[in-house]
């Protein structure tokens, strides 16, 4: 079975944790995808500044600008160590690295046809029906939810708001948002006394939850374990949104207390 | 279409002619045409990074609230007029007289406004006086001088039940006696209103009548009011509720029947869920939830809901703003009622987009200084270049009944 994982990035930290957690479990991925990636992000970049400049949306621009804050991820303590930097960083340096447009151009559709049985989406929005109608090709995700709860966005905000235990689930990713088969499901243990706030929880959360990645795959790949279909309720309720500032305001101050 | 072309010239020049409100209609011009953004091909609306923090809510709902309050010192009587861009205040609209009671009569107890309870006394004595001897109230402005109406009547009912319960005067739990008599009257064997019914069809939107006829049953114990109110309901759900939860039957007009604006689909969900709780009913509770949770799906997608919706749910016309804080009512009070998280967020994210539309700089006119309009552009096709009243009332209630939903979360979230 051939193996690929996608991100926009190469120093993405959740590419970087799923990938390390592959390595630890033995599973060296075939392909990378790199969307985005290399001439075409600056390219896309051009098109992005020629076309503002043109409509005179100059308001686009600083739109754009107020929302590109630094990554908490790169002052985050809950990252990979040293050892596991240095080793993913060997592993991308000589991996088959394939570049795209973007996860759902023609060409990564292409590549996927022809390299790949299964492809882990690292941080790639949402893959079109295009990508995910591509016969005998399995393309996962991990939630840091115990599917079906918390579907959608602030998972981890949502769950903590209403007191629940935080989950990681590994599931194919299907048309419905969060919908797909489950293959692994595991609680993540956390401790109210280190972690103080909402950032720490998903920085925390993110790094539980992409550890699992390795472990699974080893698993179903010895045939330890199987897909199992989501009971998905029909109530447009199950999935959850942005949550409000408010009320993360709220959730804030309770975790810091 | 010629008179209504007609009307948008007139509107527009007059409008641009003068300093205030030119300002106003230049201003929706600037936020709203250029104010939206193409990102990616995504429309990014002026309003979707607009956050309002709980201080300046709180200084939305004072400015709503004194908008109002205007509108009553603006008028000869002790009701609530709207004012017009263009043609300026109206006199005072009966029904809406009725139903700006319970809001302000709220916001006064919250308060403890002894100035504001005698100003809502006032309005009730007005409303008694001015009932038909049929039992009913006129349609629409006063100077109108109508028929009495059934959907009209219900909603003062509404007020002068709350006038009830607050001041315990007998005269007003009276009146509102009278008038659901004669609801029971001139209801057909069916379950429906015709006769004096707005325009003479049977609208499902009466759902909201059928909910001060059990107000008024729940003071009185009268059986009659209850068995009409679930006769209407029970032709509601069982004729013209789709699966989907879209209503037949719900506009306002005639003509576009097919495609009933947000304002009445939403007098619907809130009568259907307001009758629901008050009779413990899963049923007819159930029926408000179904077409709540579709334009709680279809806010999730879009981050707004349009003015008016097909059987299909599918969108058109621009906002209604009316429309936008009644459903925000609505899903608050199914927090209320279930405790999911998701209708208070959906709500307070609505709440935002209606505080950004009344937020319109501090050099406004007292006339319109706080006040919500008809639709978001000002120029949209419902109640253009006006501010009903209607609508600064239900963004007040949206906002009250926000802050208590809120406190109840913080509570239980801890």
């Amino acid at each position: 079975m051939k193996i690929g994982i996608t991100t926009y990035s190469l120093s993405n930290k959740d590419f970087k944790e799923q990938l390390s957690s592959m390595l630890k479990s033995g599973i060296n991925p075939d392909f990378i995808i790199l969307h985005y990636g290399g001439i075409h992000k600056f390219s896309k970049g051009f098109k992005f500044i020629s076309k503002t400049l043109k409509q005179r949306r100059f308001k686009s621009i600083s739109f754009l600008l107020s929302r590109r804050k630094s990554n908490p991820a790169d002052i985050s303590p809950f990252k990979l160590n040293e050892e596991e930097e240095k080793e993913v960083n060997q592993f991308t340096s000589s991996a088959c690295l394939i570049k795209t447009k973007g996860i759902n151009d023609i060409s990564t559709i292409k590549t996927i046809v022809a390299l790949g049985d299964m492809l882990i989406a690292c941080n790639s929005g949402k893959l079109n029906s295009k990508v995910l109608n591509i016969p005998n090709v399995i393309f996962l995700n991990v939630h840091a939810s115990k599917l079906p709860m918390y579907r959608g966005i602030n998972n981890i905000e949502w769950a903590l708001w209403e007191n629940t235990d935080i989950y990681a689930t590994i599931h194919k990713i299907s048309q419905g948002m969060d919908e797909g088969d489950i293959l692994y499901q595991k609680k993540i243990d956390t401790d109210k006394s280190t972690l103080k706030s909402i950032s720490e929880y998903r920085q925390y959360c993110f790094l539980k939850s992409n550890a699992l990645m390795g472990k699974a795959l080893r698993a179903y790949l010895d045939k330890k374990i199987f897909f199992t279909k989501q009971e998905v309720s029909k109530t447009p309720l199950s999935q959850y949104y942005i949550m409000h500032p408010i009320l993360k305001g709220y959730l804030q101050k309770k975790l810091s207390s | 279409m010629i008179r209504s072309l007609f009307s948008y010239v007139n509107n527009f020049s007059v409008s641009l002619l003068f300093t205030q409100e030119r300002s106003i209609v230049l201003q929706d011009f600037k936020r709203f045409s250029l104010g939206q953004k193409v990102i990616n091909n995504q429309t990014i609306n002026p309003w979707s990074d607009k956050i309002y923090n709980e201080d300046e809510r709180e200084q939305a709902l004072t400015k709503a609230v004194n908008w109002l309050l205007h509108s009553q010192a603006s008028m000869s009587d002790a009701g609530f007029g709207s004012y017009h861009i263009t043609k300026k205040w109206t006199t005072s609209y009966v029904e809406t007289s009725g139903y700006i009671i319970p809001t302000l009569l709220e916001y006064a107890k919250r308060e403890q406004n002894e100035d504001i309870i005698k100003r809502m006394v006032a309005s009730g004595d007005w409303l008694v006086s001015i009932q038909k001897p049929s039992g009913g109230w006129q349609g629409e402005y006063i100077a109108d001088n109508r028929p009495e109406v059934v959907f009209n009547t219900g909603q003062v009912i509404r007020g002068l039940v709350d006038l009830y319960q607050y001041t315990s005067d007998k005269k007003y739990i009276d009146a509102a006696i009278k008038a659901c008599d004669w609801l029971c009257l001139i209801q057909e064997n069916e379950g429906l209103w015709k006769k004096f019914a707005f325009r003479g069809v049977p609208r499902v939107y009466d759902s909201y009548v059928d909910a001060p006829l059990l107000q008024t049953y729940k003071i009185t114990k009268n059986e009659l009011y209850r068995d009409k109110a679930l006769k209407n309901l029970q032709w509601i759900i069982d004729n013209k509720q789709l699966e989907n939860g879209w209503f037949k039957d719900c506009d306002n007009t005639i003509k576009r029947n097919a495609t009933p604006i947000l304002h009445t689909i939403a007098y619907t969900i809130d009568g259907l869920l307001e009758c629901g709780l008050l009779l413990d009913d899963k049923k007819i509770t159930n029926a408000a939830i179904k077409s709540a949770d579709k334009l709680f799906e279809i806010f999730g997608k879009r981050k707004y809901l349009s003015g008016r919706y097909n059987f299909n749910w599918k969108g058109s016309q621009s906002i209604i703003c009316t429309g936008c804080a009644q459903i925000a009512i609505i899903w608050l009070k199914l927090y209320k009622f279930n405790k999911n998280i998701q209708y208070l967020n959906a709500a307070m994210k609505m709440n935002d987009i209606l505080i950004f539309i009344q937020d319109r700089g501090n050099r406004e006119s007292p006339n319109t200084k706080g006040a919500i309009p008809g639709s978001y552009p000002i120029w949209g096709r419902y109640e253009p270049f006006s501010f009903p009243n209607w609508a600064t009332k239900y963004f007040a209630d949206s906002l009250l009944l926000e802050k208590e939903c809120l406190k109840e979360a913080v509570e239980l979230s801890k």
